[in-house]
């Protein structure tokens, strides 16, 4: 679907703890065409601060409704107070996001800690499809922070890590099993996914793991190129090209 | 031309950008996408391109930069540090055959760490028939510096050339590259440092809407300048465009500020038509500089 530019209203806003935003968006325009992974962009034109859209990732998707759960930053901040009725700009759907593989049953989806928020969206939908998931939620320090697993169908097996030797043994464990992995965090988990794929099966087929990839944005349109990451050849946009990228091309 | 749906009166909303230029440098409308609003040349898709007169590619250099981009937005702006540049060769490849349908014309950015990269960057574009033009920012060397790269760059290439000249010190530098140039960017982004969510400082250009003022000075103290300006920066509404015109420049050209509004485009574009029926005005031309006394 191509992007295009919505005025919307608020249909709630909450700050559900410190850090923690839920707001959602009444967009039937915009909603419908929008697949787990991509995002939308943001904006209060009559406001000058922020200067640039805050992008932010749809973690619970209808007809007529986006949701996203947020962990606020210094770009997230406004949104809070933004009341039920109010109108803002969005754009959207912007970037390319998760494709679930027809031929696979069995789905590990990792994520570390709330990073993985943006994972949501397609677990619901492999739940749909009476997909097999296993979710895999992982901190490199403390239980806190955690996806909890009531985000979660109750269709799908819950499992925690913390630290790195927890990551290992609970990857070992599961990527036998799993036709296809999904995964939002930092560069170290990535890191650890690889070495864990290549320790399990040896190699892996380009489409076997997707991860969602952040970087600080400014347009979300492949304009203004502040998003360029490199790849293991080349580069690539983050907000165009990804944000979900294969494994392979990451690490 | 554009017909005015109300009146039935035919509008001229061209600007010509080079007229001391053998080609030209011929724009259909005065609104331009900046270095850093339109990628390599392909606007995006949520801008109308017919509101369009060119579109400005990210830096090309002869060799490409190995940093990174960086961002740090501040309370009403951004500063922005773009990394290195893309290596001319490998942006032709990708998009030359793109560039061969764009609408509207493409003006490619040139960069470089000495006069030497950036006439081989000049020479690399000088075949590409598509690249209607160059663009050079000449903001961190002193005016006959500056005005003495340019003249390697006229040197190395045919096409038009554009120099984006500080917003401090505008007079100097414009009188340094009358008979150099074709057109004046009005102008370089000031630079600025900001603390990084991500951590780190981050050392780049200001974008925001406190630079629109500083290019309305500049403006103003170009007013006896014989090149065609191009305003640049900070114009966040349709009606800034239009204050931009009065003040003497013969175009605008908008910068990240479009993802915050992609509309602006046409909404600038509009803005300038009504300005020109309030005066009774068939031609965009007469509304350049009218205020900038």
């Amino acid at each position: 679907m191509p992007t295009r530019v919505a005025h919307v209203q608020v249909a709630e806003c909450r700050v559900l703890e410190p850090g923690l935003l839920w707001l959602r968006l009444r967009a039937p325009d915009v909603a419908a065409s929008l697949r787990p992974g991509q995002f939308i962009a943001v904006v209060a034109r009559e406001r000058l601060d922020p200067y640039l859209p805050t992008p932010l990732f749809p973690t619970h998707l209808s007809q007529d409704d986006i949701g996203c759960l947020a962990q606020m930053g210094e770009r997230e901040r406004w949104l809070a107070t933004l009341a039920e009725g109010r109108a803002v700009q969005i754009t959207g759907p912007l970037g390319n996001g998760f494709a679930l593989n027809g031929k696979g049953r069995n789905l590990l989806v990792v994520s570390e800690g709330l990073d993985g928020l943006p994972l949501l969206p397609l677990v619901q939908e492999a739940a749909g499809r009476r997909l097999e998931i296993s979710a895999l939620t992982w901190s490199p320090f403390s239980r806190a922070g955690l996806l909890p697993p009531g985000l979660l169908p109750s269709s799908a097996e819950y499992r925690s890590a913390v630290g790195a030797e927890a990551l290992a043994a609970a990857l070992d464990e599961t990527l036998r099993w799993a036709d296809a992995v999904y995964a939002a965090g930092s560069p170290a988990l990535y890191l650890a996914l690889a070495e864990a794929i290549q320790r399990v099966r040896l190699r892996y087929a380009r489409g076997f793991c997707q991860v969602l990839v952040r970087r600080a944005m400014a347009c979300g349109l492949g304009v203004c190129g502040q998003c360029r990451m490199r790849l293991k050849r080349g580069s690539a946009l983050v907000c165009t090209d990804g944000p979900v990228f294969d494994l392979r091309d990451v690490v | 031309m554009r017909m005015n749906e109300a009146t039935k009166v035919s509008i001229n909303l061209s600007v010509e950008l080079a007229p001391g230029h053998k080609i030209g440098l011929l724009l259909t409308t005065p609104i331009l996408l900046g270095c850093g609003a339109a990628g390599y040349g392909d606007a995006p898709d949520v801008v109308d391109a017919s509101a369009l007169g060119a579109v400005i590619t990210l830096p090309l250099a002869s060799r490409a930069g190995g940093a990174l981009p960086r961002l740090a937005p501040v309370p009403g702006g951004v500063v922005m540090d773009g990394g290195g540049p893309a290596a001319v060769r490998a942006v032709l490849r990708h998009w030359a055959e793109r560039w061969r349908r764009a609408n509207p014309p493409v003006i490619a950015h040139v960069a470089g760490d000495s006069p030497a990269d950036l006439a081989a960057c000049a020479e690399a574009l000088e075949e590409v028939r598509e690249v209607a033009a160059l663009e050079w920012r000449a903001d961190s060397l002193p005016p006959d510096d500056a005005a003495s790269i340019a003249a390697r760059l006229r040197a190395a290439s045919d096409k038009p050339l554009l120099v984006q000249i500080p917003l401090a010190g505008a007079p100097a530098y414009a009188e340094a590259l009358v008979g150099v140039a074709d057109a004046l960017v009005v102008g370089a982004p000031p630079r600025g440092t900001a603390w990084s969510e991500e951590g780190g400082w981050v050392r780049g250009d200001v974008h925001g809407a406190g630079v629109f003022p500083m290019v309305l000075d500049a403006l103003h103290a170009l007013r006896e300048c014989p090149l065609p300006l191009v305003a640049f920066g900070g114009i966040l509404l349709p009606e800034q465009a239009v204050q931009a015109l009065l003040a003497g420049a013969c175009a605008v050209m908008l910068d990240i500020a479009i993802c915050r509004a992609p509309e602006l485009p046409s909404e600038a574009l509009e803005a300038i038509i009504r300005e020109m029926e309030n005066r009774a005005l068939d031609d965009v031309r007469q509304l350049v500089g009218r205020e900038a006394r």
